[in-house]
């Protein structure tokens, strides 16, 4: 196996980091675990993540205490919409005194990278934001620059009923792994954050707990998680359901295959598995799914939800049990036996 | 879980296909002669099994053991079948071979398709049967086996049977059952291994219950001959029968003829010349429409106590005699079909001569089986021997009975005088009258062979007069009054045609042979018979009264016209003598099946019906003794009260959760033990479904951890079910 299995004690390391990272995001934001757990496997699995909902539920709060939570570059970008592609990536200044162009980098040069409420720039500004996201590489005149790793884009937008917003084309939805939405909290955790702002702003006092190379390391971890041919049966299975429910005009594509095995593997990291289970699947399967589908009129007419639908999938969908690709093998053990 | 389970399939189900699709072919015994073809089949349907079993060992795909069985049998057939032009054997299967191979089959085809059932053995017909065989068995097998749909699998096995229900045959009980049974193995082993699609105990034992009731109510009837059976269309069997023929003695000029039986009735061997006609009855009185018959004595004569015949048999030794060796297949009548002509009779039993009627009459009906021999000179009388039988008719030595000259007050007696009269104007003798009679009716310009009339009033033979359309009956009919009106003693006999060849001097009589002719007295031969049925139905009338043989004085006007094809028509196939049938030893037409048959079914059903279901019991409880893991973690889930079962989209830790809820649901939830059993096995099965290295807990341990739950969830079911009471 070219991959090893991530030894105990590197799971354990992973496990710790990310419960440290979660326990500080909690003291800015509680009730929130869901969320937090989505964004947390999302960082691991090396996507980005999109947050939408309504103004003041605490999108920006969650991606900066996520930022301030590790010991890294952090980049913050507002969109609006007279804002330039190169505001994102950096620009390209004359040096009269040397006679030369320097780069002057742009936000995006940082480990984790809030883009706030971008559905409000431009189709060419969230383009440029997008490519970047995809590549990995800024590349301004002719020059490709790598954006420092991890690299990460909490990128939060306002739903598209809104008024004065460029809501995103399925494609670009597409590049972000999950999407989580923040929602009201309740009752009790909304008093909590009452006492908790009384005063001061709790987010200034979030420290960071890990650094960037701790989150590479649990990157590299997550990415050598087990996942057995039933788990991607069992995935290829709710995808390949997405394409055929009715209540969808456009089911999930193969990227999204691609990206919840890889978000359920960071999941199970986290948990010190060497192992996906369906749970990890199903835990995210609305984050990873949800947002790249689109819900066909009469559905949405109906009140039907993305994320219901991909429930209602979960919901119907059989988890593999003995894993079907590796059945034979065995069974012809058995009968030679016989 | 069923990895075990399934993995048994290829060596238990091809087998058992196997023998059930040869079995099928007890089915098709109503088309086919059973004999030494049914090797050859078995042969290849043995390569083809052991092609199956072997690659479904080495390979676990679906497609590749069917098509190395194919090709492996292809393989052998060649050399059983491909015959080149010159008739040489092909060894290696080149596409010459193939191609011959081909047209063996084919010519398969056309022989099924010329040759009269039961079909006797040939070399192509043995191709096309055992390609067609394997063909059958390889794509029920590949059903049963690769796509685990025995059921459907069953319902090409049942094709084989059709050709039984549809014809009503009877076929053989212990092949049936065979083949029943060997399905309902096959279901039993059968097993949907896909995940997530596992189908429990009962739902098969379902299927092999509603697949035994398929068999046995569509087959059974047809084992049981066909007792009442009015949904499937009634088709005359084509060879051996389920009914006993019987003849049809109120014979009525006024209906027509509506089946032509081809069932056989009697089988006979003979070296000598074929005989025109069996006969059992003599007919005497006729109304004008119909003829009847009344009930007599049985006679005291013995049957077998030296010549039977009406009148004196002078010169008997120095004859040419030759023996008639009869089997009856299926006639269900009184009367023994003998030859018209001086016989002595060989038969074991009760059989009985009445000389005034020339019958043989038994106590009982001809049973199947029943086999007599008769020696007799078929060439006894001549044109010559009836000419001169003239002086004694003028000496007045014609029996005395006046009902043989009585022509019913219903006929138009002076119609047929006259007519009679005309004919025979120029007739010398007895003889040349009846021959004038007989020349007329069978011109085909005058008359017309149809075994369909119109119903007529009060006098029959004036309608076929006037119509010049019917059968033998009204043929015969009208001889017998044209006799009578120029007091000729005559009187009708009813039996059968000589049948046809199905081998140098083997002869078999249908049904449909049945046939009346008129009987004439002449007193130094006896009875006569003579033929005014056209030849189109009859062939050439008796040898002493065929005009081509024998130039008799008959007016030129009567015969001209005259259209008569030399000798009987042979049937273009030959026609085997059916294998024999058990006996039926019935008295009525459908013969009724001795008690012990149905009996015996219904034991057999029940005792594959009770195998079966030991058969799941057993694997049931072989289960239960789980292997694994996931089969510990299934039969837990099938074992557990109703509510708790959890669907299959569950994960196993939700599963878990599942359970907990529908105890606290029953009660108070599970207890801290059965909790943390419930726990463990929940991850156990999880690292065995998903973790790199699966689970290592003891299957012991397992086991009690799924005996903790179960049992406490019946328990708190129990509990349930005391409180609600």
């Amino acid at each position: 196996m070219s991959n090893p299995l991530p030894t105990d004690a590197e799971l354990s390391d992973v496990a710790e980091v990310t419960s440290r990272i979660r326990e500080e995001i909690s003291t800015v934001l509680s009730g929130l675990d869901q969320a937090i757990s989505a964004t947390l496997a999302t960082a691991l699995a090396q996507g980005h993540l999109l947050m939408e909902d309504v103004p003041g539920v605490g999108k920006t709060t969650l991606a900066r205490a996520f930022a301030a939570s590790i010991d890294c570059t952090v980049g913050r970008i507002q969109f609006t919409p007279d804002l330039l592609p190169s505001d994102v990536t950096g620009v390209s200044i004359f040096r009269a005194d040397d006679h030369r162009f320097e780069f002057r980098r742009g936000p995006i040069f940082a480990n984790v990278v809030i883009a706030d409420e971008i559905n409000r720039a431009s189709p060419k500004t969230q383009a440029a934001l997008l490519e970047s996201m995809q590549e990995r590489a800024v590349t301004v005149d002719g020059e490709t620059r790598p954006l420092p790793s991890p690299f990460l884009v909490v990128a939060t937008q306002n739903p598209v009923e809104m008024e004065g917003t460029y809501p995103l084309p399925e494609a670009q939805r597409d590049r972000f792994m999950a999407q989580v939405s923040v929602g009201y909290p309740e009752a009790r955790a909304e008093m909590a954050m009452l006492d908790s702002h009384d005063g001061h702003d709790p987010l200034a006092e979030v420290r960071p707990v890990a650094d960037a190379q701790a989150l590479v390391d649990a990157i590299g971890v997550a990415r050598r998680i087990y996942a057995a041919p039933a788990i991607k049966q069992y995935i290829v299975d709710l995808v390949s359901a997405t394409r055929q429910d009715p209540g969808l005009r456009l089911g999930a594509s193969p990227r999204a295959s691609l990206q919840l095995l890889a978000a359920a593997k960071a999941r199970a990291a986290m948990a010190a598995r060497n192992h996906v289970l369906p749970d990890d699947v199903k835990a995210l399967a609305v984050p990873v799914l949800a947002h790249r589908l689109i819900v066909s009129t009469e559905a949405r007419l109906s009140g039907r939800t993305a994320a219901q639908i991909i429930r209602e999938v979960v919901t119907a969908t059989a988890v593999p049990s003995a894993a079907r690709d590796t059945a034979p093998a065995r069974e012809a053990a058995v009968v030679r036996a016989t | 879980m069923s990895a075990a389970t399934s993995s048994r399939s290829p060596w238990m189900a091809t087998p058992l296909i196997a023998v059930a699709t040869f079995l099928g072919l007890y089915g098709l015994s109503t088309m086919l002669v059973m004999g030494p073809w049914m090797r050859t089949v078995a042969t290849a349907l043995l390569v083809a099994t052991a092609a199956l079993v072997i690659t479904r060992l080495l390979s676990r795909s679906r497609v590749l053991p069917t098509v190395i069985a194919a090709l492996a049998t292809t393989v052998v057939l060649v050399p059983m079948f491909a015959r080149r032009e010159d008739g040489s054997v092909h060894l290696l299967p080149t596409p010459g071979a193939l191609a011959d191979l081909g047209v063996a089959i084919r010519g398969g085809v056309e022989y099924a398709a010329d040759t009269v059932a039961p079909a006797p053995e040939a070399l192509p017909l043995t191709a096309l049967i055992t390609a067609a065989t394997v063909a059958l068995f390889l794509v029920a097998e590949h059903l049963a086996v690769s796509w685990r749909t025995a059921a459907s699998a069953g319902l090409l096995l049942l094709l084989p049977w059709l050709p039984a229900v549809i014809f009503q045959h009877r076929v053989s009980t212990a092949a049936l059952l065979g083949a029943i049974v060997c399905w309902l193995l096959v279901l039993a082993i059968a097993r949907r291994s896909a995940s997530g699609d596992r189908r429990p105990a009962v739902a098969s034992a379902l299927a092999a219950t509603a697949a035994t009731m398929g068999i046995a109510v569509l087959v059974v009837p047809t084992a049981m001959g066909g007792l009442g059976w009015g949904m499937i269309p009634r088709i005359d069997a084509p060879a051996s029968l389920e009914t006993a023929t019987r003849l049809n003695l109120a014979l009525d000029l006024r209906t027509s003829l509506t089946t032509n039986s081809t069932t056989p009735v009697i089988a006979y061997t003979t070296q000598g010349r074929q005989p025109d006609a069996f006969r059992l009855y003599a007919l005497t009185d006729f109304d004008g429409v119909q003829w009847s018959r009344e009930d007599t004595e049985i006679p005291g004569i013995s049957a077998s106590s030296g010549l039977l015949w009406p009148a004196p048999v002078p010169d008997w030794d120095e004859g040419t005699r030759q023996r008639i060796d009869v089997q009856v297949l299926g006639l269900a009548e009184t009367n023994l079909p003998l030859p018209p002509s001086p016989r002595t009779l060989d038969i074991d039993g009760p059989w009985f001569y009445d000389r005034e009627r020339d019958e043989v009459v038994g106590d009982g009906v001809t049973a199947r089986e029943t086999q007599y021999s008769v020696v007799t000179n078929l060439q006894y009388t001549s044109a010559r021997a009836l000419r001169d039988n003239q002086a004694a008719i003028d000496a007045g030595e014609d029996p005395s009975d006046p009902r043989y000259v009585d022509l019913s007050p219903a006929i138009d007696e002076g119609r047929v005088r006259d007519l009679t009269s005309q004919l025979t104007s120029e007739a010398e003798s007895r003889y040349d009258q009846a021959l004038a009679i007989q020349q007329y009716l069978r011109d085909t310009t005058q008359f017309t062979y149809d075994t369909s009339v119109s119903p007529s009033g009060g006098d029959a033979v004036s309608t076929f007069l006037d119509d010049r359309v019917g059968y033998c009956v009204q043929f015969a009919t009208t001889m017998v009054a044209m006799a009578r009106s120029i007091d000729i003693p005559a009187r009708m006999a009813v039996g059968f045609l000589g049948g046809s060849a199905t081998a140098a001097d083997t002869f078999v009589v249908q049904g449909g042979d049945a046939h009346a002719w008129p009987e004439l007295w002449f007193p130094d031969a006896g009875w006569v018979r003579f033929e005014p049925t056209p030849a189109v139905q009859t062939g050439a009338p008796p040898e002493y009264a065929d005009p081509g043989a024998n130039a008799a004085p008959v007016p030129e006007d009567v015969l001209s016209g005259q259209n008569v094809p030399p000798g009987p028509v042979p049937s273009q196939q030959p026609l085997p003598v059916p294998e024999q049938q058990t006996p039926t030893g019935g008295a009525a037409q459908e013969s009724p099946l001795p008690l012990w048959v149905p009996i015996s079914i219904a034991l057999a059903l029940i005792g594959a019906g009770l195998g079966a279901w030991w058969l799941l019991r057993r694997r049931g409880t072989h289960r239960a003794a789980a292997r694994d893991a996931e089969q510990v973690w299934e039969r837990m889930r099938e074992e557990l009260p109703e509510p708790m079962r959890w669907p299959a989209a569950l994960t196993p830790h939700e599963a878990a959760e599942h359970v907990e809820a529908g105890m606290r649901v029953m009660g108070d939830g599970l207890s801290g033990g059965s909790r943390e059993s419930l726990t463990r096995l929940a991850n156990a099965v999880a690292d065995a479904r998903y973790a790199p290295h699966g689970s290592d807990v003891e299957l012991e341990t397992l086991r009690t951890w799924a005996a903790d739950v179960v049992g406490e969830a019946r328990e708190a079911e129990r509990a349930e079910r005391a409180s609600a009471r």
